[in-house]
């Protein structure tokens, strides 16, 4: 027994060094090409361990939506099934939390206001995100398509909406805003972090990671999506629905993608801008894939890319490095991780630990 | 509409429709081989790029700028095609990080060669000519294929030549056995690494022959994320048109049309937002998805098409 | 004639396994030989050497006395080697003529050209009596005409060294002797043949010599002439085995299952059953026997619930069940291992504990509102594992870490602790090896002798002779023959199968 956890401690721990180990060659990479293009090689590394250490804050403030766009890829992700609609559905829960808050009266509980903010925001997210799920359920249609489409059709709906119904009429002409929310929608940022926009966003983004934890490993649904994922037949044969399980997951990853566009806009814009989103659904690929597609695993990688882009974004004002450089590293990551690289030692080793083939033990 | 309202809609259309038609023709052999390739996106904005730095480095040469971004195109289109075959990796991933690569570099490389961010125009650039179709370019409405650029015409001919090359040549069979089946392929002395090489090279360089034609045909300039889902909807064209040429260029052709009535429409100052209107292709996109996927359903559980034949035991 | 193929003292070895252990054939031209072997017995590796898709970790391959290094299966095309897999290696949705000529297609001006290759093509039909339409796209050929695909496209390749994987295990008996015909004139033009199968009968009638394989060693070098069933089978199987189970004696219950007039679809939306009845008494076996895809695996599917019939009805232990869903008739005592035991019913990349909890999950006692009670499922694996001898250190293992027959064990074991009241067993010895086989048949007995009914799918008529209490033949989606334990032997059934003869009916020639 003895011998068994500590294999598991093993195994997790070779996973965490491989992973380690990928985002080691995308910063060695990165420096490289820094230096070749005549800035100061060092600026990423630099930038991430500032991140991590002086400005705290505002790799909060990034992690946040990063983490919860990982957390939306997951849960989709253990069915087999690929939301890469992440953006549009958090576009759309943008659009619903702007909606309501500006139609809330000013005078109404600050709680219960934000709860309904959301609430919407949810709603919509899930939405937006039954148009691929029931496509993909009833009509067979593949699902990395037509969320790739939708993305577009909801980043545009949002400008429309700025520029049109929802557009601030005191709003210059360069800018394409809704209004001011009221401040009884706002969401409250971490006072500690102050004057940062790091905000209580984290905490749910943290709630919302021990929600699915205790999804996957603790319930019966977590089995069937864990089964469903796997393969589908027998999950049909079990008697299990595998089409209910892809529109639930669906549903599930298009709320928390909602509740990135709330958090968003009642916590750091205050506002409906269009185009606000720098892809997050995207980064949130890469997020659940470094943590293995594991709820825990995801805040840790979601807290890495956070201090990535915020380490970005402060070596540009320092700097004169482009900030594109963390795109990049987040690239060179995301397609590594896509590779399945053969090392012959681990190989053995790993046969070495599977049962007995054949015969007795 | 009066025919010359027509024949300026068509025009536009072709035009529109121009560097689609490129991504999808490439991207349906890739298609054919079993390559998931919705990397035509990340490979049109390198191209696009790559034009216009060449532009800029040869004085304003565009045809240079073609020639080097279908180059760079295939290049940058080679590390996608290690990654799936020799890394065996997931083909969505890869394609993914290949466009998210691919805009990253471009705006990096905009800030680091020419210290700008957003766009860049190069300081001087020669436009290519139109051509001319002498008759044709005096028929009413026909007229429309008259005054394109030689990108234009040479897609029209790609079609034909991408025709043969799938339907009459070895390689074309070698493709579409591969996209069957990789072990049966292999069995009949294939190799599937090399073929899959072929294609996603060809997707390449006709990808950035699609961002070039962007980049200084379109405009005379560069912007960040300037291919704004043409690739998608190209890899969507060629799902609808059933992964054949001609039908998938005819399909990009439709694609332009929803694009250019949504110009027209803003042209005559319909009350209509420019959002909405950069909506219509992508919502016909999302359409054409749905009843090519709802056709396919219908197609394996035998409601419509080919009846199986059982022959008896003798 | 001369030495055609020689493979010397191979061995390869995978991870923790020796495939093939200093492995050595031989096979001259114009000569068939047979090489046989239970499953796992090594014969597959020694081939896929020969055919480039490996290499031999130790030993010599020679083609005509020369020594070779045949690294891929283009190499082994050039060197005059063409392989029939078991599986075919066909492009569905391509012709025939695109089959045949895949990687080696006849081109005139940079172009295909078809009507030398079609000339080509005949000429082979022609020789060896092939018939197949070239333009047909493949999914719409039969299985024969599919495996006739195959040996043409290994003689446009021009080989001289054909290899034939278990051949016959796809077709009915008169196609069968079609091919043993085909396969004689080949070997009268001079053809090297190396024949593959487990089944001793057409061993005994087609080859020249045999070499019998068992756990990747050669346990027998012979002639066939020398040669005899029994001899045959104790070395690929090493030791006596008795099939020969222990049952009590008939007393069929009441019927735990009425299929009453069931039609339905396939997938491609053709008919595949049209109109079966039977019934399933509580303390009998029903074997079905048939050629793979008459309608065996729609039947199931209708029975166990996964398909819906067009009509007809599926009565349960005296309840119709036609409306109920999967899950229903789980609960109410239906059990069922698939024919497919990793394509339906097994998650490879899930833990060994995930397999067999599959219908215990959601239940009352192992899961409050949705909540799972961990260590009970725990405790529950524990036990399955080691009442049914799955060998694995413990139930958090990834399932597809276990071999064949520990796969089985699993799926039964999930099975089995349902307490079925009708058991489903489709094709249940498919892929193991020996061993495993006599065990399963011992577990379907003790279902069957506990007052419990079992149906039985199996395209081993063996296994349905030795396990059945009652015999349905199938055909087309139809039941052509019932017979009683002892009735009918191998070649009565055998008749019947390929639809050439009805029991009672219209066809029936006496």
């Amino acid at each position: 027994m003895k011998n068994k956890e500590n294999n598991r401690i093993l195994s997790a721990a070779g996973i965490v060094g491989k992973q380690v180990g990928l985002i080691i060659i995308a910063l060695i990479l990165a420096t490289i090409f820094l230096a070749a293009s005549g800035y100061e090689p060092l600026a990423i590394v630099n930038g991430i361990l500032e991140g991590l250490t002086v400005d705290v804050a505002g790799t909060i403030r990034w992690a946040t939506p990063l983490v919860l766009a990982g957390l939306a890829i997951c849960v989709t992700y253990k069915a087999e099934v690929f939301n890469l609609g992440v953006d549009g559905q958090l576009y759309m829960g943008a659009a619903a939390a702007t909606a309501v808050a500006v139609n809330l009266p000013k005078d109404m509980n600050h709680l219960v206001s934000l709860l309904i903010v959301f609430l919407a925001a949810m709603a919509a997210g899930a939405l937006f995100a039954m148009i691929p799920a029931l496509m993909k359920v009833y009509l067979d249609t593949n699902e990395v398509v037509s969320t790739l489409l939708l993305n577009f059709i909801a980043a545009l709906y949002v400008e429309y909406l700025v520029t049109g119904p929802l557009r601030d009429p005191e709003a210059g002409t360069n800018l394409n805003a809704s209004a001011v929310l009221g401040e009884n929608t706002w969401l409250p940022r971490i006072s500690f972090f102050e004057p940062s926009s790091a905000n209580v966003g984290f905490y749910i983004a943290i709630v919302v990671m021990i929600i699915l934890t205790f999804v996957f490993f603790r319930t019966s649904f977590g089995h069937e999506i864990k089964i469903v994922g796997s393969n589908p037949v027998l999950a049909k044969y079990a008697g299990m629905k595998p089409k209910k399980t892809i529109l639930q997951v669906m549903a599930m990853s298009g709320a928390i993608a909602g509740i990135i566009g709330a958090v968003e806009v009642t916590a750091v814009q205050h506002r409906l801008l269009a185009g606000f989103n720098p892809d997050f659904g995207f980064d949130g690929i890469v997020v659940s894939l470094l943590a293995n597609n594991n709820p825990i695993g995801v805040l840790f990688s979601g807290i890495f890319f956070g201090a990535l882009k915020n380490g970005g974004i402060n070596m540009e004002r320092i700097t004169d490095v482009p900030s594109a450089v963390t795109d990049i590293v987040t690239a060179i990551i995301f397609i590594t991780i896509s590779a399945k690289f053969v090392i012959p030692k681990l190989r053995r080793k790993g046969t070495e630990k599977t049962p007995v083939r054949q015969g007795g033990k | 509409m009066s025919i010359a309202v027509i024949s300026d809609t068509l025009a536009s259309m072709i035009r529109i429709a121009t560097p689609l038609m490129l991504m999808a023709l490439g991207g349906l052999l890739c298609q054919r081989a079993g390559v998931f390739n919705i990397a035509l996106e990340g490979f049109s904005l390198v191209g696009a790029f790559a034009a216009i730095a060449v532009v800029q480095f040869t004085g304003g040469n565009v045809w240079a700028g073609l020639i080097g971004a279908i180059l760079v195109g295939a290049l940058y289109s080679a590390l996608f095609a290690l990654f799936i075959t020799k890394f065996k990796a997931d083909n969505i991933i890869a394609s993914i990080a290949m466009n998210m690569l691919g805009a990253g570099l471009t705006s990096y490389l905009l800030r680091a060669m020419f210290g700008v961010q957003g766009a860049y125009s190069p300081d001087k650039i020669k436009k290519l000519e139109m051509i001319n179709i002498p008759i044709i370019k005096d028929i009413p409405i026909l007229k429309c294929i008259s005054g394109q650029s030689v990108v234009t015409y040479f897609a029209i001919l790609l079609i034909v030549v991408i025709y043969i090359m799938l339907f009459k040549t070895r390689l074309g069979l070698s493709i579409c056995a591969v996209g069957e089946s990789e072990v049966a392929a292999k069995t009949a002395g294939i190799k599937p690494a090399l073929v899959k090489w072929q294609v996603v090279l060809i997707s390449g360089a006709l990808s950035g022959l699609a961002g070039a034609y962007l980049s200084t045909i379109s405009v005379s300039q560069f912007s960040e994320n300037m291919i704004q889902g043409r690739g998608f909807n190209a890899f969507t064209a060629l799902v609808f048109g059933n992964a054949h040429p001609v039908f998938s260029s005819l399909v990009t052709l439709l694609f332009g049309f929803a694009d250019a009535i949504g110009i027209r429409l803003e042209l005559v100052g319909m009350n209509i937002s420019p959002s909405i209107i950069q909506m219509f292709p992508f919502l016909f996109a999302i359409l054409a998805l749905a009843v090519s996927s709802y056709t396919t359903k219908l197609k394996v559980k035998g409601v419509i098409g080919h009846k199986k034949k059982k022959e008896k035991a003798a | 004639m001369a030495v055609a193929v020689e493979m010397l003292n191979i061995s390869k070895f995978f991870p923790g396994v020796v495939a093939n252990d200093n492995v050595s054939l031989s096979v001259n031209e114009g000569e068939i030989l047979g090489l046989i072997g239970e499953n796992g017995a090594g014969k597959s590796t020694m081939m896929n050497m020969l055919y480039g898709m490996m290499e031999p970790d130790l030993g010599v391959i020679k083609l005509f006395g020369k020594e070779v290094r045949i690294q891929s299966p283009n190499m082994a095309i050039k060197l005059g080697i063409g392989m029939v897999h078991q599986h075919f290696m066909l492009m569905p949705n391509l012709s025939v003529l695109q089959n045949i000529i895949l990687g080696k297609a006849p081109t005139k001006n940079g172009l295909i050209d078809t009507k030398a290759a079609k000339e080509k093509i005949q000429e082979i039909m022609d020789t060896y009596d092939l018939p197949v339409n070239l333009d047909e796209k493949v999914y719409q050929l039969s299985v024969g005409e599919k495996q006739r695909v195959e040996i043409i496209k290994a003689l446009y390749r021009e080989a001289k060294i054909l290899i034939m994987d278990e051949p016959t295990a796809v077709l009915t008996p008169t196609e069968t002797d079609k091919l043993l015909e085909v396969l004689r004139l080949l070997k009268s033009k001079g053809c090297a043949i190396i024949f593959i199968t487990h089944k001793l009968r057409e061993v005994m009638a087609i080859t020249d010599k045999i070499v019998v394989m068992r756990k990747g060693l050669v346990t027998g070098t012979l002639s066939t002439s020398e040669a005899n069933t029994e001899g045959l089978s104790d070395m690929m199987v090493g030791r006596k085995v008795n099939l020969n189970i222990e049952r009590n004696e008939y007393q069929p219950g009441e019927n735990v299952l009425e299929v009453k007039d069931i039609r339905a679809l396939n997938q491609r939306g053709l008919p595949a059953l049209n109109g079966i009845s039977f019934q399933v008494a509580r303390g009998e076996v029903v074997g079905i026997a048939g050629v793979e895809g008459n309608g065996q695996t729609e039947l199931i599917e209708v029975v166990s619930g996964m398909l819906k019939p067009t009509s007809g009805q599926v009565i349960f232990k005296e309840k119709d069940v036609t409306a109920q869903n999967v899950r229903q008739r789980r609960e109410s005592g239906m059990s069922h291992i698939p024919e497919d035991r990793l394509k339906m019913g097994s998650a490879t990349n899930c833990t060994i504990r995930d397999n067999l909890i599959l219908n215990r999950y959601y239940q009352k006692a192992y899961c409050r509102n949705g909540i799972l009670n961990n260590k009970k499922l725990h405790d529950l694996s524990e036990n399955l594992c080691k009442d049914f001898d799955v060998k694995t250190p413990d139930s958090d293992y990834k399932l597809g870490t276990l071999s064949g027959g520990n796969m089985q064990k699993v799926i039964f074991a999930r099975e089995m602790e349902a307490d079925p009241d009708l058991l489903i067993a489709a094709q249940p010895t498919r892929g193991v090896d020996i061993g495993a086989i006599e065990s399963i048949h011992h577990k379907i007995i003790e279902v069957r002798d506990s007052g419990r009914g079992v149906l039985l799918v199996s395209a081993e008529l063996d296994e349905i002779l030795s396990l059945s209490d009652r015999i349905l033949v199938m055909y087309e989606g139809e039941i052509m023959a019932e017979f009683k334990r002892g009735e009918a032997d191998e070649r009565t059934i055998a008749v019947y199968m390929t639809g050439a003869k009805r029991q009672g009916g219209d066809n029936d020639e006496k």
